[in-house]
């Protein structure tokens, strides 16, 4: 079941859109959808925070997207094959 | 939130999903209805439910509004709340893996944030509360329940004390004037607070859904042995067939977004 539109709109990097550590702007933490729709980019030019979909749940904690911050879109795992 | 904690609250929902699908404490649960009542969630709304564990408060107000978001820390729990939002034919509901206390959404996205017996396990909750706050729109309304206790500091810490043996994952528990402060001091303006809500547990059930161990059961019915005078009201335990029965007190409390 694809994610719906609307729900995707609102969603942000937590690490960039929360507490200290936002970033400036008035809308920051936007974030791309890559992939096949299976992973979240973020935007900010000096983040690179990734965020799977795994089993249809975005995964959005800091920790998760911190641990794909230096990986390439193009060497991203499938989220469906990845362990915890 | 500290890693140390998200990894307890991991380790022990990840553990007990089923039994929180089931508690009656949690599925039930007087709370419910004075939240939706008090709420008056309308049918445009999106809303967000925080600590969502099994789903029952995003499965409450999915059918009066647009949108729910249900949100944890485990993935588990959210496996669990997706599941009975789709036997109960429910295709509003979607979950999010998500830390409290700091969400994955752009400000003012929410016309409803709930946080229901979740609020305790929280490190810094300010910090949540300041994120409650954030993602709501001006007017939106934060529903939320959790447990109290009483204001006197050393029975508190003695209250959270015997919370904290038999869940390492929970945090704190406050007195209710702290929690409508918490939100007041965050720009949420305290519309309702409910008076106590008494819920009575039968120890052995309330011990083995977090799976306390044998030694650690001896050393809680020891403490409520020789509770402090102050918690004696709140506990009120009673002892009958062979077995620990006590209370511990809930409110509920919704706040408008300035």
């Amino acid at each position: 079941m694809p994610l719906p539109a609307d729900l995707l709109e609102i969603l942000r990097c937590p690490y960039c859109v929360s507490g200290d550590t936002r970033k400036p702007g008035d809308d920051p933490g936007r974030l791309q959808l890559v992939l096949q729709e299976t992973w979240f980019v973020c935007q900010e030019p000096d983040c690179g925070r990734k965020y799977p979909i795994r089993e249809n749940i975005p995964v959005m904690l800091i920790e998760e997207g911190t641990k794909w911050m230096n990986t390439p879109v193009a060497n991203l795992p499938q989220p469906g094959k990845m362990v915890d | 939130m500290s890693d140390e904690l998200k990894s307890k609250v991991q380790s022990q929902f990840g553990a007990s999903a089923d039994s929180y699908a089931t508690s009656s404490v949690h599925a039930k649960g007087d709370s419910l209805p004075v939240l939706l009542a008090q709420v008056k969630p309308q049918p445009h709304w999106r809303a967000l439910d925080v600590g969502t564990g099994a789903g029952h408060t995003a499965l409450l107000f999915a059918p009066h509004v647009a949108q729910v978001i249900a949100s944890d820390l485990t993935e588990q729990m959210l496996a669990k709340a997706a599941e009975l939002a789709a036997r109960q034919g429910l295709a509003n509901v979607q979950t999010r893996r998500a830390d409290s206390e700091a969400l994955p959404f752009d400000d003012a996205s929410f016309d409803l944030v709930t946080c229901r017996l979740a609020f305790h396990h929280f490190p810094n909750p300010r910090q949540a509360v300041a994120e409650f706050a954030r993602v709501l729109k001006p007017g939106g309304v934060l529903g939320f329940t959790d447990n109290v206790t009483v204001p006197q500091k050393k029975a508190a810490a003695y209250y959270n004390a015997y919370e904290k043996l038999r869940d390492p994952s929970h945090h704190w528990v406050y007195p209710q004037a702290r929690l409508e402060d918490m939100f007041a001091a965050a720009g949420l303006r305290v519309e309702f607070s409910s008076k106590i809500l008494m819920k009575e547990l039968e120890f052995q059930e309330w011990a083995n859904r977090q799976h306390v161990s044998e030694a650690n059961k001896i050393k809680l019915l020891e403490m409520m042995r020789n509770l402090p005078p102050e918690l004696e009201p709140l506990f009120a335990p009673r002892w009958a067939d062979g077995t620990l029965y006590f209370s511990l007190w809930e409110v509920v409390i919704v706040a408008r977004k300035g």
